[in-house]
């Protein structure tokens, strides 16, 4: 993975994206027990508008097409991983990508969710495997709990946790 | 966990799951690199051994008791110790068995996968396939039958490797062939009742010789638009017709004493820490496409389980049981015949 980091430090350096953080299933594993997974999601921040007002990820396929990796259907294929880019569309994800942690990684360095964004981010995103991993951050040791209602709150996601705290029988009933 | 300061007999449900979230706790524990290389691990096994994870997955719900007690827990064998991020015996104990399960009084069971096929049928089946289809490129998109006589035609293939410089000769040479006989058709004595004529005389198609057999030419009884140059025996079918169920039957046998003796197996329970081995010898979608049907009117699956137990026995070489899996969706079955 240490090369797909390089990858994108170097299109941050470049100027292709100005701030790309990983959230998803490799944010998990920094804080969880590790799991089979293939893809890399990365969140990127401002995002990019073409002409017809629509997102666009049309600089950082070329970019990346420019250094020999081919987009596929669901993203591009780096060095062996399906690196996904996701335009960050809310104030959530905005802020998930701001806050970043920078973390080591072999002689690169790159960014992740905290546990407390990440957390968050599965709660808004809501599929039932985003579920699981919500119940599975917030029963770990791994969260400041505080900070983690306060990023609900402020991104209007207090209701839906009311909700599932109930729901999946969190010992944090409010 | 260790064994030995364990009272097996009292392990419960609770305990086991509780053993799990340890091991999840300790997992998550480790450096992110760590963890990433473990991910990495994980892609490179689930890539090469997609094939075995379902194959024992299923054998698993035909057969739940198949070491006499539940199954707690198993993985194929890079899987067992890339999740439990434990160190591998010494190659080549490192790969072997192909699945490692432990049942809930803590029993470590090695299973060994074998598959009932004839694998040289599967290559030559596999060799015709090829040498049909770069026929069939050759000719190419096949024009409307505007014959008078002739309704589809069969082509036989020799074993015979295609070269691509050919294929503009060889449907030149098709179509000139097809017109020829067409022609001519009317001057066979007894047209009117043939239904179809062969032609393995093809001297005046150096290319054509150099490929084919024969060709035999149908009637127009009924119209073939499309498609209506063909091979007569499509593989692997072809193979199929070819080969007597007594073949697949001495498959099994061979398959059975090359593995019970294989003398690979003879330390394995020492240097993967095994309690018991077992051998499942598997009948799948392979098999059932390229190898000739081993059943016949009066054999199915339960008369081969019998026969592979009367081969064994009661000698199951360095495996504690064996297994005979019928392994096509729909249609599992499972026996233990040793």
């Amino acid at each position: 993975m240490e090369k797909v980091i390089q990858v994108l430090n170097r299109m941050q350096a470049d100027g292709v994206v100005e701030k790309y953080a990983i959230g998803g299933g490799i944010a998990f594993v920094r804080y969880l027990e590790p799991y089979e997974t293939d893809d890399i999601d990365v969140f990127i921040s401002p995002v990019t508008v073409g002409q017809m007002g629509l997102v666009s990820l049309e600089p950082i396929y070329t970019y990346l097409k420019n250094l020999g990796y081919e987009a596929v259907k669901e993203g591009v294929v780096v060095e062996g991983w399906l690196v996904q880019f996701v335009p960050a569309f809310n104030s959530l994800q905005e802020e998930a990508v701001e806050k970043a942690h920078r973390v080591p990684f072999g002689k690169e360095y790159t960014y992740l969710f905290s546990a407390e964004h990440l957390a968050a981010e599965l709660l808004r995103s809501g599929r039932p495997h985003d579920h699981a991993r919500t119940v599975a951050l917030v029963e770990s040791d791994q969260m400041e709990m505080k900070a983690f209602r306060e990023i609900i709150n402020r991104h209007g996601l207090a209701k839906i946790w009311k909700k599932f705290v109930i729901r999946f029988e969190l010992e944090e009933h409010e | 966990m260790n064994r030995e300061t364990l009272d097996l007999s009292r392990m419960t449900v609770e305990d086991l799951f509780r053993a799990k979230q340890e091991r999840r706790k300790r997992l998550a524990r480790l450096p992110f690199e760590e963890k990433i290389a473990i991910v990495e691990r994980l892609q490179t096994v689930s890539k090469a051994l997609k094939g075995e994870k379902p194959i024992f997955a299923e054998f698993l719900r035909a057969c739940p008791d198949f070491a006499g007690e539940p199954i707690a827990e198993w993985d194929v064998v890079e899987e067992w110790y890339a999740k439990r991020n434990l160190t591998a015996p010494d190659h080549p104990f490192d790969k072997r068995p192909d699945v490692i399960a432990r049942t809930v009084s803590g029993k470590k069971i090695g299973v060994e996968l074998k598959s009932w096929v004839n694998r040289d049928q599967i290559a030559e089946a596999r060799k015709q396939e090829n040498i049909q289809d770069n026929l069939l490129k050759a000719i190419g998109k096949q024009p409307p039958n505007n014959t008078q006589h002739i309704g589809y035609v069969w082509l036989s293939e020799k074993n015979v490797r295609f070269d691509t410089r050919d294929a503009a000769d060889f449907r030149q040479q098709i179509f000139a062939l097809i017109k020829e006989v067409d022609q001519n058709w009317s001057q066979t004595p007894d047209h009117e009742q043939n239904l179809w004529k062969d032609r393995s005389d093809l001297a005046d198609f150096p290319i054509l010789q150099k490929y084919l057999n024969r060709v035999r030419y149908h009637s127009k009884t009924r119209p073939h638009s499309h498609n209506w140059i063909k091979f007569r025996f499509p593989s692997p079918s072809s193979l199929k017709s070819h080969f007597s169920p007594k073949t697949m039957r001495d498959t099994l046998e061979r398959a059975l004493l090359e593995h019970r003796d294989d003398n690979r197996y003879k330390d394995l329970k020492k240097h993967v820490g095994l309690d018991e081995v077992y051998l499942l010898v598997h009948y799948n979608f392979k098999a059932f496409a390229y190898n000739p049907p081993f059943k016949s009117p009066d054999f199915g699956f339960k008369e081969a389980a019998e026969f592979a137990s009367s081969v064994l026995n009661g000698d199951g070489g360095h495996f504690d049981r064996i297994f005979l899996f019928h392994f096509l969706i729909g249609k599992e079955e499972a026996f233990n015949i040793l």
